[in-house]
């Protein structure tokens, strides 16, 4: 009898985690298709850099996507835009089969979302594994968390200007970047020697962000 | 004194070897410009390497504004080098010809000549570097249009354009200070020395000194405020992001102090030593 109810019990566990694990390849899988169903969009950018060793004033950009192709921008200015971050509709995550790896609920900013991990089956994806929290009431990611295997590791965290909103209306970036290495003062003579002793002792890896907010969005779905 | 100003308004307009300066200050503008042009490239290529991985770039960053700025920090060699051969030459010509003992024959004081003299220079250069921005504007922006300027001040600092232009022409405004500068020690050279090869040699070695010690850096106060080749490049500080304006009205005070200074020293020499 006792055999019987532990056997009973392990089935339970196993049926119990099957189910959790599904739960998150659905919640996981609507999010994709509703990314999916976004054949293309414009919008306007607003690009803010926090990087240590550039001092860039706030940039504006209009935006343009095309499923199936790379992001356009048109700017009157100068803009550095960055080369990861701005996949909105995560076409490069889910562009390859993958595992998903339900990782339980996480709370930030006193919400709950649930963390999964989405491992490419393909050799040929950019990146190695994706951790992503995701809000499974609204259909929409959340943070993200990208390890590539050539550019290092990048986290984006998004949020929603309603309810319904597909696409973001706020990002941060985050990642690592090389700091600017001169071998020779280029382009300048410093006059305050304080300054360049300062930068000298930070070359190397340097932590930066990159904060954009999209307004005007202009959203064709397919039909 | 309004008299002895048209003079030598007029004596500087008359000599051909005012045209040959100004040609040649200006076609060395048009090399400083060709080779900014391809430094320009090169330079944008080594900032922006480590940033290519990480960003894309729209817009074009070698522009007038980036061809100015090269042009600045070449031409504040060349351009005093120039004025200060031709300043010389005003004095120490005088004294060569024997023209300048005629003058004191006539009843003229002797530090109204002379200030007349350094009156003369000094708006000299002041038109030389007007136009020379002018001329440095009109090309850069004829030919390379506007945009965003980019400069390496410790960090990559990235100026709107219409900001850019304003930090040139203020940067403009402050190397005019400067060249007034080694304009006026150029003439007090002519003073104490009297003849020409003497003076060019010992004025191209004050400036080449002065471009040394501009770039030798030491952890002083006196030196880094207050001595005069750090001083005259003090326009580079309208590039930083929060420009230190306290800093450069001190500066520029303090290079105006020193050209007050040489003055009255040559003024003085020029006075109590005799003509011939």
């Amino acid at each position: 009898m006792m055999g019987k109810i532990k056997y009973l019990k392990l089935l339970l566990v196993l049926f119990s985690s099957s189910v959790v694990a599904q739960t998150a390849e659905l919640e996981l899988s609507r999010i994709e298709n509703r990314l999916d169903s976004i054949e293309s969009f414009s919008a306007q950018l607003s690009l803010e850099l926090d990087i240590t060793f550039i001092e860039m004033p706030k940039k504006q950009a209009k935006l343009y996507f095309q499923k199936g192709k790379p992001l356009e921008f048109e700017s009157s200015e100068f803009v550095m835009l960055p080369k990861k971050g701005l996949d909105f509709t995560m076409q490069e995550l889910f562009k390859y089969p993958y595992i998903v790896v339900d990782r339980g609920h996480k709370t930030k900013e006193a919400q709950t979302y649930r963390e999964v991990s989405v491992i490419p089956q393909d050799r040929k994806a950019d990146f190695a594994i994706a951790t992503l929290l995701i809000d499974a009431k609204k259909d929409r990611i959340i943070q993200s968390e990208i390890s590539t295997k050539k550019h290092g590791t990048y986290r984006i965290d998004m949020s929603y200007d309603s309810a319904d909103s597909a696409l973001p209306s706020f990002i941060t970036v985050s990642f690592e970047i090389q700091d600017v290495k001169l071998p020779i003062q280029y382009l300048s003579k410093n006059t305050d020697m304080s300054i360049d002793k300062k930068s000298a002792g930070k070359e190397g890896i340097q932590q930066g962000a990159i904060y954009l907010t999209l307004t005007d969005y202009k959203i064709n779905y397919i039909e | 004194m309004r008299n002895l100003l048209a003079v030598e308004i007029f004596k500087l307009i008359r000599q051909s070897k005012t045209y040959y300066g100004l040609f040649a200050i200006f076609f060395i503008e048009l090399l400083v410009v060709v080779a900014a042009y391809f430094q320009g490239n090169d330079i944008l290529d080594l900032l922006l390497s480590n940033l290519k991985d990480s960003f894309y770039f729209e817009g074009n960053l070698l522009n007038g504004n980036l061809i100015i700025y090269l042009l600045l920090n070449m031409l504040w060699f060349h351009l005093p080098l120039i004025l200060m051969i031709l300043v010389a030459g005003t004095l120490t010509s005088e004294f060569k010809d024997g023209t300048l003992q005629s003058v004191m024959l006539q009843p003229i004081s002797k530090w109204k000549f002379i200030l007349s003299k350094y009156c003369v220079v000094i708006l000299f250069t002041l038109i030389t570097v007007l136009a020379t921005a002018i001329t440095c504007f009109g090309v850069a922006y004829f030919i390379f249009g506007h945009g965003d300027l980019v400069v390496y001040l410790g960090t990559l600092n990235f100026i709107e354009s219409s900001l850019a232009q304003e930090k040139l022409i203020y940067a403009f405004l402050f190397g005019a200070l400067s060249m007034v500068f080694f304009s006026v020690v150029s003439l007090t050279l002519a003073v104490i020395l009297r003849e020409s090869t003497k003076t060019w040699i010992v004025a191209a070695l004050f400036l080449i000194l002065n471009n040394v010690l501009m770039k030798f850096e030491l952890n002083n106060n006196f030196y880094n405020h207050w001595f005069f080749p750090k001083l005259n490049n003090s326009w580079q500080l309208f590039f930083y992001t929060e420009v230190p304006t306290g800093l450069i009205v001190h500066n520029a005070l303090v290079l105006v102090g020193y050209t007050v200074l040489f003055m009255l020293v040559g003024l003085m020499l020029f006075v109590k030593r005799d003509i011939g």
